[in-house]
């Protein structure tokens, strides 16, 4: 199976309410089989998970998700959340 | 200067300065291997580090508008409302993981407010500082050298103006114009990051008069420059940081590691030059300096301020009393102040404006109010700390105590709180309290970026009082 290539873009991270690090080493880890994961300048991708330190999400600010499909993390309890959108991702692209 | 990218980078470039620092009358001939510098490095350092991580890139750096290259955000001029905003959310994350001052926005602000006052007074005089300024922001931006903003004089008899000193060295001046540049001498007081940093950016200290032309000045010097000597100044508890232990309470140090430089004759080329004699325009340039600066303090002392409030919280957990209500109230009235400080320094840059540069500046009267703010909370912050930890704060033996083969049986068994907390987990949390609620911290928070009373002072002036009291007679019908 071919690993979808998910870019990853930060908000700035001034008050952050969760450790936005941990949460992407966390989906490598559950999910890392499945996904690969990138910056989000990275060519080829084929979705973009924002890690926003809090519910402004400042990282939506610097970047337009264009035509690739994106999901935004704003809590820590938000992990499962993220990695349905991602299996729906998976399922979209049919492999 | 070959470009400074990462923190050993940075190192690298201070050990290749050999500038003229002293310590307790001693030379200092790398102050990278010097423990009570050191610490004070290292924080600097994260304002180059952090800025390669992409968790933090978008606050922490910024695109050049006279280059349109990636810059790190501590060279840039600000050019949107959004832009200081940022600065104020940067100062609080880097604030997170130092728990200390990393003194680069001092260079900063002075970069912002040479930008924008050399712009005016090149309208006025027709000068080009502006233009020069221009090519020495390119090489800032470029190399991403660290600078200190070098405002405050000695001042010597406060009730003498510059001219009148028994020591006309007492405020920094011009001793000769050259064909080629000028001469400087004086001094420059409480220089945040002076010792860890490439250059000075020299800005004039308090209004002038046509009397006083020699003294409204603005040039930048590298710090290694011959006639430019550095004497680092004694915190409180510095020898605790030769120790490098517990008993540091932060590896960060405190504050900014402070010092006095020292201008002994030094030769500036005019393309350094942003200001020379044009008195009337001093007092501008201080008033943008102080107020960029004192917009500040809600995002790096709101960001030192979360670091204390959770230290707080885990020396009542770790002594048992976390859930007693007294402590859940004062954590949140820290917590109150701490946010009140920082709503502060995003008000005031919300309400920024374009300067006719076209940099933006924070609203003055805002940034002065949120300064003022800072000179009492966290005052107020620190004794509420000292409120929950407890005396043992002040009271607490060596680390040397704790190691012992002979009394660090007793230090563990008498200091123990909460079961299964280590001890000195409990005295290193402690350490940190002490650390950053007293001595020369608080002191820092009441006088850094200017005294209580010069805010006052630009209350006096922004306030507008004279509509207030329309507003009052309007209401009640008094013509």
């Amino acid at each position: 199976m071919i690993k979808k290539r998910i870019g990853v873009k930060y908000c700035g991270g001034c008050n952050p309410t969760y450790e936005r690090g941990e949460m992407v080493k966390k989906l490598q880890f559950l999910i890392g089989d499945r996904f690969d994961f990138f910056p989000y300048d990275q060519k080829d991708l084929d979705g973009l998970l924002f890690i926003q330190g809090c519910e402004r999400s400042c990282a939506l600010e610097s970047l337009n998700p264009g035509k690739i499909p994106s999901f935004s993390i704003t809590k820590e309890t938000e992990w499962g959340k993220a990695i349905d959108w991602l299996e729906n991702l998976n399922k979209k692209k049919g492999d | 200067m070959k470009r400074i990218v990462t923190k050993e980078d940075y190192i690298k470039s201070l050990k290749d300065l050999h500038h003229r620092v002293y310590y307790n009358g001693k030379r200092v001939e790398d102050v990278t291997e010097h423990p009570a510098i050191r610490p004070h490095i290292n924080s600097a350092a994260l304002t180059y580090e952090l800025a390669l991580r992409p968790e933090h890139e978008d606050l922490m750096t910024a695109t050049s508008h006279l280059t349109g290259r990636k810059i790190n955000r501590f060279t840039h001029i600000h050019q949107s409302v959004n832009d200081l905003i940022k600065k104020v959310q940067m100062l609080r994350l880097i604030a997170h993981e130092t728990g200390s001052c990393f003194q680069r926005c001092v260079g900063f602000d002075a970069l912002n407010a040479v930008y924008m006052t050399t712009y005016d007074i090149d309208q006025k005089y027709k000068t080009d500082y502006f233009e020069r300024f221009k090519k020495y922001l390119i090489y800032v931006q470029d190399s991403n050298v660290m600078l200190v903003g070098g405002m405050t004089d000695p001042k010597g008899d406060r009730s003498l103006s510059p001219s009148k000193q028994a020591d006309p060295d007492l405020f920094t001046h011009v001793v000769e114009r050259r064909s080629d540049g000028i001469i400087i001498r004086g001094a420059k007081a409480h220089m945040t990051g002076g010792v860890n940093s490439h250059e000075i950016l020299i800005m004039p200290t308090q209004t002038m008069r046509e009397e006083e032309k020699d003294y409204a000045l603005s040039c930048a010097i590298p710090l290694n420059a011959p006639g430019v000597v550095l004497i680092f100044g004694r915190q409180t508890n510095e020898e605790r940081k030769f120790e490098g232990g517990i008993d540091a309470g932060n590896p960060f140090g405190a504050v900014g590691g402070e010092a006095l430089i020292i201008f002994d004759n030094v030769f500036v080329p005019w393309e350094r030059v942003f200001l020379c004699g044009e008195y009337d325009m001093a007092g501008l340039l201080v008033e943008r300096f102080a107020t960029l600066h004192r917009q500040n303090y809600g995002g790096c002392k709101g960001g030192v301020s979360d670091i204390l409030v959770g230290a707080t919280a885990l020396a009542a957990e770790y002594q048992g009393t976390a859930n007693a209500s007294h402590i859940k109230e004062k954590l949140a009235e820290m917590m109150h102040l701490a946010e009140t400080i920082y709503s502060g320094s995003v008000a005031c840059s919300a309400m920024g404006y374009k300067t006719p540069s076209g940099a933006y500046y924070p609203d003055p009267l805002l940034a002065n109010t949120t300064k003022h703010n800072v000179t009492r909370h966290i005052y107020e912050i620190s004794r509420l700390a000292h409120d929950i930890a407890g005396g043992i704060v002040a009271t607490m033996p060596f680390q040397g105590d704790l190691e012992s083969s002979e009394v660090g049986r007793y230090v563990k068994k008498y200091l123990a709180g909460v079961k299964g907390i280590p001890v000195e987990d409990r005295i290193k949390i402690l350490r940190l309290i002490e650390n950053m609620s007293g001595g020369t911290a608080l002191v820092e928070s009441m006088h850094g970026a200017g005294s209580p009373q010069t805010q006052k002072v630009m209350y006096g002036r922004l306030g507008n009082l004279e509509q207030k009291k329309r507003w009052a007679k309007r209401l009640v019908g008094i013509e």
